[in-house]
């Protein structure tokens, strides 16, 4: 049963006469486990695709399926991350991990289990009481990460994660999440501006297009297969050629 | 005591000037400092004087802080929940925002003769008066906090598990409640306001009605006095707000220090 199966789907914005169209007729399939990066320029719709995925919006037309079960609403099994961390702000690092947990009604031992785990997991065992107000960027983003995965979800979809870090701190945590993605085997959803991030982290690439600004509803213009094994070298010629090959589709579609 | 050290040279200083003016007599109806020190012993002990306010610092503070109190928690158990309804019910909001908006900008104090017409004149009216002056503070405050709080936040909450009916208390009362809060501390600011002008009419008892009783026989220095116990008492409320609030929800980093 493939993680996420998506035949067809389009989102209409609107009523009548001002109705715009985001997407339309976008088909993916990811198997269980496959790291999937979704790029492509602004207003192309991808974003929306994964809230459409994590359920906070409706498609209009055509089926999303997670595991073989229709999307309707939001829900623990996939996790979302946001650009902006949307952490709860009254709440400290070990208590916004246990948030999960404790809706799914765990016995409290198992939540201090799954809290010690994960703050673990993303080296944050020193800050579990401080609230995030307190943390950098990075650290909260961090947090946020661990807050999906205690949830033990079987999508991961995260929107432009990384997008408001320094490159530094993005490089650090694109590789955990690589490390997180091995050791835990979700399947990843990944919106990207970055180019080097989608070839970095993915086994696929879907590079998207048009959008209301073009006069086309977004759609998918191309799929790229990473096939390089991890560790990956950003430095070596065939990175490169991914590269390349990504930015050439995004920047000139070819015309359908 | 640091903190203690610096808050005492303003008050000081002001003691000085108060007195300097006074020896000088450039203010020659009010007395000085160490008058009403002495008006400020008896009120609160009733050793020196032996006259109607000796010794009746406790009946009237009671009596105050009392109807302030009831007030402002009518006005809390009210506006509160109203606060979340119209933030949460565009139909609700509908209906009843805009008769809301006239009321809002009465004074309270053009409210007191047509209370007093109908609660009659004592306690009840004063009670009457805080809750109307302590009630939109706490509305308008809630109704802002609830609407602010981040969609984002929502959203988290909904892909953690989150069901609809546990929203309120999960999320959005969380969020609002620096905001909800922030609107009890004004309310309760005011309450004391409102509570002098409540106890200026027909109760015998009370620190505003000390006050109007004092200027009606020229006791300055028990006016003065009144003035020092009401801004203590309100300080205090004020204190045990803050204490009270941050027990019940534990170390938020939300709330003031």
């Amino acid at each position: 049963m493939p993680g996420v199966e998506l035949s067809g789907v389009g989102k209409k914005y609107g009523t009548g006469e001002r109705v715009t169209e985001a997407l339309r007729g976008v088909e993916l399939t990811l198997p269980q486990g496959e790291f999937v990066s979704l790029i492509g320029a602004s207003g192309c719709g991808k974003s929306t695709l994964l809230r459409i995925v994590a359920g906070f919006e409706r498609a209009t037309a055509g089926s999303v399926k997670v595991r073989g079960k229709s999307v309707e609403r939001p829900g623990p099994e996939r996790g979302v991350v946001f650009q902006d961390y949307g952490l709860f702000p009254w709440l400290n690092v070990a208590d916004n991990i246990a948030y999960g947990p404790r809706q799914r009604r765990l016995p409290a031992d198992q939540v201090a289990g799954i809290v010690d785990r994960f703050v673990k997991m993303v080296g944050l065992d020193r800050f579990r009481d401080r609230f995030p107000h307190q943390l950098s960027g990075g650290m909260q983003q961090r947090v946020a990460i661990a807050r999906v995965l205690a949830n033990d979800p079987a999508v991961l979809l995260m929107d432009e994660p990384f997008g408001a870090l320094d490159s530094l701190t993005r490089q650090t945590l694109q590789e955990e999440l690589l490390g997180v993605w091995q050791e835990l085997s979700p399947t990843v959803m990944l919106v990207t501006h970055s180019v080097e991030e989608a070839v970095f982290l993915s086994d696929r690439v879907v590079v998207m297009g048009g959008g209301p600004t073009h006069g086309v509803p977004g759609h998918v213009t191309k799929i790229l297969d990473i096939d390089l094994t991890h560790p990956r070298d950003t430095t070596s010629p065939a990175f490169n050629d991914f590269k390349r090959e990504l930015l050439e589709a995004i920047h000139h579609p070819a015309h359908e | 005591m640091k903190k203690l050290l610096w808050a005492l040279p303003v008050p000081a200083t002001i003691l000085a000037l108060w007195s300097f003016a006074v020896a000088q007599q450039w203010l020659t109806l009010i007395p000085g400092p160490f008058e009403v020190l002495l008006a400020i012993i008896d009120f609160s002990f009733g050793t020196l004087y032996d006259d109607a306010y000796s010794g009746t610092l406790l009946t009237h503070l009671f009596a105050s802080t009392g109807r302030v109190l009831g007030g402002f928690f009518l006005a809390a158990f009210s506006a509160i929940p109203l606060g979340i309804l119209l933030a949460r019910y565009g139909r609700f909001s509908a209906l009843v925002e805009p008769t809301l908006g006239v009321l809002r900008p009465i004074p309270v104090t053009a409210w007191v003769p047509l209370v007093l017409i109908v609660f009659g004149l004592g306690s009840h009216s004063a009670v009457i008066l805080i809750f109307i002056g302590s009630f939109f503070p706490i509305l308008i405050n809630t109704l802002l906090g609830v609407k602010r709080v981040p969609p984002r936040l929502i959203e988290a909450a909904q892909m953690l598990g989150t069901s609809e009916g546990e929203m309120l208390y999960k999320v959005i009362l969380p969020a609002a409640l620096p905001s909800v809060f922030a609107g009890m501390r004004i309310a309760l600011g005011l309450a004391w306001v409102v509570v002098v002008v409540g106890e200026t009419v027909g109760v015998p008892n009370g620190l505003g009605s000390v006050i109007t009783e004092a200027r009606e026989v020229s006791r300055t220095e028990i006016i003065i006095t009144g003035m020092i116990f009401i801004g203590l008492a309100g300080l205090l409320t004020d204190k045990l707000l803050v204490n009270g609030v941050r027990r019940a929800l534990g170390n938020s980093p939300l709330l003031p220090n």
